[in-house]
């Protein structure tokens, strides 16, 4: 390695302080300490103050006297005033910048929260051992390009060391994490390939028979789907999948509650509360016994009952004020300009969103989306977004699921425990969705050659559903079992609790949730037809007060969590007490 | 490749300094750059540092003391001042040898 020229500008900070506290007046050791504790409001440890004392002397910038006294008075000497010189023009032109501009002082934090985000580059049982010293540190650090250069070929470097690739089996908490998001990801992948099914389910209601054999077999063939048996099935099993997904978030609303520390974090509760009440919204339109009530009349069985709800489907009003929910709430959560430019991207995306549905309302741009629809490059592009929004949505999902900081306490344990069970009763939901499909299905395969000689388009999406549906259930049951497993061995392991810190995320990224929520809610509603504006009034302004009431009651539940997690220690104490 | 492990690769330049600046006394990370810079003038970054710091630790050559607030001091063991002593006497005998030479050389 060359060896670098030492600079002689470059003094490090003790020995600057030193030096300036020096050139006031001639000093002892205890009295320089006291001094610049004053003057900066820095402590300095005595350990760095003398080592600094004793290279500045060597380098003959200080001189102490030779007194007999105990402590030995130091004073700045004639080339100690030249170099404090040469490092207060140095440093000069550097401090007025930064008080001239905040934002220069701020792209500066910004460069240090980049570099110590590049940690994550790291393996994990790297980043447990070694990143909060790091991150204190690169605090102290002057960063430079070198810096992030040097960071990157060393977690490079550890990357490639077997050592860390083995130890990462060690953190039974991480894994833990990476298992819930498996589930989540599942779950939501069976969603989606339940919206693939649902619309060939349509197709069979619609299909029009048009006297000629074929047409008249095929309509018959769905028409015998949606009678049999297998729907009933498959709506019974709905209802226990939607029975079971529910409490799951609703446990998981309380968790995220629970573990919030600050205001902002309860922002989160939102995009979740959100998918609740969505779901809710389909499971009310879906659920038997109306929404199978008869093959022939199921359309109309489900008007007579739910005129409102049809109209949101077809309203993208419904879908900005959901949005602009969540913008007022930023809006009021916000203290920080970032939190405020957050909410501006979200009113843009409400804008975005209002501009589509005007689109959807004119026909011919509808039926040029439709057209889109059915090009393989469109759909893929799609698929991928979808795709997209269920990582991400799992990931912060299984990111406010599992918090490795407190995680020990007894009630997230019994909340794990009932999430699992939770977990299990979707699974057999799922799996009861998945045999009733897979009834139809058989039926199906014989008249797919049929709908694509009549290019219906899209043939090939009821089975890769189904395909989807089954690759689903085995993530989930696997997600599972590997869950249970890691939980069992992280409450073994004794020193389970990690030094790591956790990266919190409460970015935009959260706000993801919605999108899924809100796709399969307008898949699922926009079969069944359209009606007047008046659910418009009426749900969201329900939304918004549910929302907000479950937000205050959970930073109430809170609140009291917090006083509880304070007596504790002293209950223990007590006890500890009683024993004795 | 089991003996290229076992070597400090390009990590063995900053592991000789850490050592030399540990031999002193307990230091944290940022001492350890803070008192490498002055001795030697030469400035280590934060990932080299904590490279070698990684191997230094995993050979048993130096041990981290308990965290005080973020930062953690690590301390050198006896089998990392054996070490350095036998990289200090093999450098001697490099400068000595060098020294010889260049003196040699001198004369002829």
């Amino acid at each position: 390695m060359p060896y670098q020229q030492h600079r002689q500008r470059n003094l490090s900070q003790p020995a600057l302080l030193i030096l300036s506290t020096l050139k006031q007046r001639p000093s002892h050791g205890v009295g320089l300490c006291e001094a610049i504790q004053q003057m900066e409001g820095l402590v300095i440890e005595p350990a760095t103050l003398y080592r600094a004392l004793a290279h500045l002397e060597q380098r003959g910038w200080i001189e102490g006297d030779d007194a007999e006294a105990p402590l030995r008075v130091y004073r700045l000497t004639a080339p100690g005033r030249l170099a404090l010189g040469h490092a207060e023009v140095g440093s000069h032109s550097e401090q007025p910048r930064e008080r001239w501009h905040p934002l220069l002082q701020r792209g500066k934090e910004l460069i240090v929260r980049f570099v110590i985000w590049m940690l994550c580059l790291y393996p994990l049982a790297w980043r447990e051992r070694y990143e909060q010293e790091m991150i204190a540190l690169l605090e102290q650090h002057e960063l430079t390009l070198w810096t992030v250069l040097d960071l990157f070929l060393g977690a490079l470097d550890a990357r490639l060391d077997p050592h860390y690739r083995r130890k990462r089996q060690l953190l039974p908490l991480l894994r833990l994490q990476v298992s819930w998001k498996w589930f989540f990801s599942a779950v939501l992948l069976f969603c989606f390939s339940l919206l693939f099914w649902s619309d060939t389910d349509m197709w069979g209601a619609d299909f029009p028979c048009n006297g000629d054999a074929a047409s008249c077999t095929l309509a018959h063939t769905m028409g015998v789907y949606n009678a049999s048996l297998a729907s009933t099935i498959e709506g019974i099993a709905v209802f226990l999948m939607c029975l079971a997904i529910l409490p799951f978030l609703l446990v998981l609303l309380g968790w995220i509650g629970l573990q919030a520390r600050r205001t902002r974090d309860l922002l989160r509760i939102l995009p979740v509360a959100l998918f609740v009440l969505l779901c809710l919204l389909v499971l009310y339109v879906s659920i038997p016994p109306w929404a199978y009530a008869g093959s022939a009349g199921r359309a109309d069985g489900r008007t007579v009952w739910l005129p409102g709800l049809y109209s949101l489907s077809h309203n993208g009003w419904f879908y900005g004020l959901v949005l602009c929910t969540v913008l007022g709430w930023m809006g009021l959560q916000a203290k920080r300009t970032r939190t405020f430019l957050r909410a501006v991207a979200v009113a843009l995306l409400v804008v975005l969103c209002l501009l589509a549905f005007y689109v959807f309302t004119t026909r011919e741009l509808a039926a040029w989306l439709s057209s889109l629809f059915h090009t393989w490059w469109f759909m893929s592009l799609f698929l991928a977004m979808l795709l997209a929004c269920v990582v991400l949505m799992a990931e912060s999902a299984g990111t406010m699921f599992i918090s490795l900081s407190n995680w020990q306490k007894r009630h997230h344990l019994f909340l794990a425990t009932l999430a699992r069970l939770f977990a299990l009763l979707a699974i057999a939901g799922m799996v009861g969705v998945c045999i009733a499909t897979g009834a139809g299905l058989v039926d199906l395969w014989n008249v797919l050659p049929l709908l694509n000689e009549f290019s219906l388009g899209m043939w090939f999406l009821p089975p890769l559903g189904f395909i989807m549906m089954v690759a689903a259930i085995v993530i989930a049951c696997v997600a599972l079992v590997r869950s249970t497993l890691q939980l069992r061995a992280a409450s073994t392991t004794s020193d389970n609790t990690s030094a790591l810190l956790l990266r919190e995320r409460t970015g935009l990224k959260n706000w993801i949730i919605v999108l899924p929520a809100v796709a399969f809610v307008y898949i699922e509603l926009t079969s069944l037809g359209d009606f007047g504006p008046f659910g418009l009034l009426l749900i969201p302004p329900l939304f918004v007060l549910g929302s907000v009431l479950l937000a205050l009651a959970v930073k109430q539940l809170r609140v009291k969590g917090a006083a509880l997690a304070k007596q504790e220690p002293l209950s223990q104490v007590q006890q500890v007490h009683e024993h004795n | 490749m089991y003996k290229k492990q076992d070597e400090l690769g390009r990590f063995s330049d900053p592991s000789l300094l850490i050592l030399a600046s540990l031999a002193s006394g307990p230091k944290h990370g940022y001492a350890m750059m803070e008192d490498i810079l002055q001795f030697c003038g030469t400035k280590l970054e934060p990932g080299t540092l904590y490279a070698a710091i990684a191997r230094l630790e995993r050979r048993g050559w130096i041990d981290a003391l308990e965290a005080e607030d973020r930062r953690r001091p690590y301390r050198i063991t006896g089998a990392g001042e054996q070490a350095l002593r036998e990289q200090i006497k093999t450098l001697h005998r490099v400068v000595s040898i060098g020294q010889q030479r260049l003196a040699q050389a001198s004369q002829t």
